[in-house]
């Protein structure tokens, strides 16, 4: 039976690399993909545990055509020459993951030169900082029907200088689905504020013009425990009036400024405790009268006072941050008429109307804060590696 | 009778007391039964393997007669259970972890792992492989995530199956097979 789809991760094992077997592999692959290309639907080609000075993988001196070939999905590792790219790039595609950057002279060329891909609906595209931007932007430009783009990671100069003013100029007028990442280099160790990121205010201003956008996520770097973007969310809000569509939007790598704390990078994980927290986390009292009465049934049977008195204050920190997070939703829902579903602070939140034309209530989904990793990847690239 | 098996092909027990009633229940039984199969290196996948093994040999031998589990089956997942791996070969497993590590030398283990992989190979992989390449007609996916090492066998008895989706998950190959058993 021909095959339709493959996931295709395999690597030598570990006792057989060595160069004269490591040059069998690029026959491997072309033989295999040789085989399979007539009636290949979905190529999933990932490079775990690849060694990064392994040859080159190439498609032999005749070209392999992939006639049949909808979802490529191509590891950032992947090491494949231009014309081997070029093959799988001239596929009927309509979701491309295009992992490998336009590092050389003659990827940046075919990055440049490739006629458009005239059924791409999606695409997903990690841009590297070792790629050449006017490649990655000239690819872009040719595809203005896109409906669904991911750009995570990019440098923020690229994003703020060619990608934003790009989308924003009123050509891509199908773009349902927008998921940008700012990716500002800093160093790893800052532990005070100067680490702090913030969007420039035109960047997301140029966003709020795209205006078929039904789901955005704009997020910013994140590494271990530290998130940077000191968010504005007055300010965003002016910036999205317009996008009447959204329905779903979502903000990653968002920090905030605590009465008392001197770690804005540390917002989620020092959790800092004063009177403006005590008074927040009694908001919402609706929310916890079920977590209320089990803590009651469990106080009566231990408690420990140091850790008791840890656990009472990261549960007062929770359900502030918890509460001030909603409202913020429901302040974007006034704002957002279509929005159904909002991402901030760590929480997942739905947006529910039991009073038309009263006001609009935020719910959170979950018991505690998630990064939503899966969702994420799920709703605005093409799922999760793994 | 086909239409009730499909209100009962989610109740596991239900299934398994209809396979009871006659070699009609029995087999409308297993088309649910054996629709997915996980083998996780469980005694019961042991077994599973060695019966499609078996079904193999009738079908080469074109001596299928009586129904098989082998028609029933379209998606196979081979994702081993590390505590099925650690109950099978548990001399391997103690000289790895608990409190047992220090009584073994490195050649101990070595040949431990030796032994427990030959065991992998001929007694499951193999039989596995044979099932794969002739054993189920309708298969039509096949999702591998065992870490072991695959051989040239592995390429032949995934292209003969009939399955048109096929995952390799971080698959380990111990040379790459050009020329033997991928071309057509």
């Amino acid at each position: 039976m021909p095959l339709r789809s493959l996931y295709l991760d395999v690597s030598l094992a570990f006792e057989s690399r060595g160069p004269e077997v490591e040059s069998g592999l690029s026959p491997f692959f072309e033989t295999l993909l040789r085989r399979c290309a007539p009636s290949l639907e979905s190529l999933v080609w990932l490079f775990h545990f690849w060694k990064a000075d392994q040859p080159q993988i190439s498609f032999g001196a005749n070209p392999i055509s992939f006639p049949r070939l909808k979802l490529l999905k191509l590891d950032r590792r992947a090491d494949i020459s231009p014309c081997a790219l070029s093959a799988l790039l001239n596929a009927p595609l309509r979701q491309l993951f295009l992992g490998p950057a336009p590092s050389t002279e003659a990827k940046k060329s075919l990055f440049i030169s490739l006629s458009p891909l005239r059924n791409l609906d999606e695409l997903v595209i990690p841009i590297s900082p070792f790629g050449d931007f006017d490649a990655y932007v000239a690819f872009l430009e040719k595809h203005p029907r896109l409906r669904k783009l991911c750009i995570d990671p990019c440098s923020s100069e690229l994003l703020d200088s060619g990608i934003i003013p790009l989308l924003s100029a009123g050509k891509f007028s199908n773009l349902r689905s927008l998921s940008l990442s700012w990716y500002e280099p800093s160093s790893d160790d800052a532990f005070d504020n100067s680490a702090v990121v913030r969007v420039a205010k035109e960047s997301l201003a140029a966003i709020g013009t795209i205006l078929p956008l039904e789901q955005l996520r704009l997020s910013t770097r994140t590494d271990g425990w530290r998130r940077r973007w000191l968010i504005d969310h007055d300010e965003m809000r002016s910036c999205l009036v317009a996008l009447s569509n959204l329905k779903k939007l979502a903000i990653c790598g968002d920090t905030y400024e605590t009465d008392g704390s001197l770690h804005v990078v540390g917002y989620y994980s020092v959790r800092t405790v004063s009177d403006s927290e005590r008074r927040d986390a009694e908001a919402r009292p609706e929310l916890d009268e079920d977590a209320d009465s089990r803590n009651c049934d469990a106080d009566d049977e231990d408690s420990d006072g140091a850790s008791e008195y840890g656990r009472r204050s990261d549960e007062i920190w929770e359900r502030a941050h918890r509460n001030r997070m909603l409202e913020q939703a429901e302040k974007y829902a006034t704002t957002l008429p279509s929005l159904e579903w909002m991402y901030c602070g760590q929480r997942p939140m739905e947006i529910i109307d039991p009073f038309p034309g009263v006001s609009k209530f935020a719910v959170p989904l979950t018991e505690e804060r998630d990064e939503c990793f899966t969702f994420f990847e799920n709703l605005f690239a093409m799922g999760p590696h793994d | 009778l086909a239409e009730i098996v499909d209100w009962i092909a989610d109740d596991r027990q239900t299934l398994a007391s209809l396979a009871l009633v006659n070699s009609d229940c029995r087999q409308l039984a297993r088309s649910c039964q054996f629709a997915a199969i996980c083998f996780d290196y469980s005694p019961s996948a042991h077994a599973i393997v060695r019966a499609l093994a078996e079904e193999s040999s009738w079908r080469r031998d074109g001596a299928v007669l009586q129904p098989t589990i082998g028609a029933c089956v379209r998606r196979i997942t081979v994702s081993s259970d590390r505590r099925w791996v650690s109950a099978r070969h548990p001399e391997l497993s103690d000289s790895f972890f608990g409190n047992k590590v220090e009584s073994h030398t490195d050649a101990q283990r070595l040949a431990l792992e030796e032994e427990a992989s030959k065991e992998y190979y001929n007694a499951y992989y193999g039989p596995l492989l044979a099932a794969i390449s002739g054993a189920m007609p309708h298969l039509q996916t096949i999702a591998w995530h065992d870490r072991m090492e695959v051989d040239a066998g592995f390429f032949k008895a995934i292209f003969r199956s009939p399955a048109q989706h096929i995952k390799l998950a971080r698959v380990p190959m111990d040379i790459p097979y050009h020329t033997t058993s991928v071309s057509a």
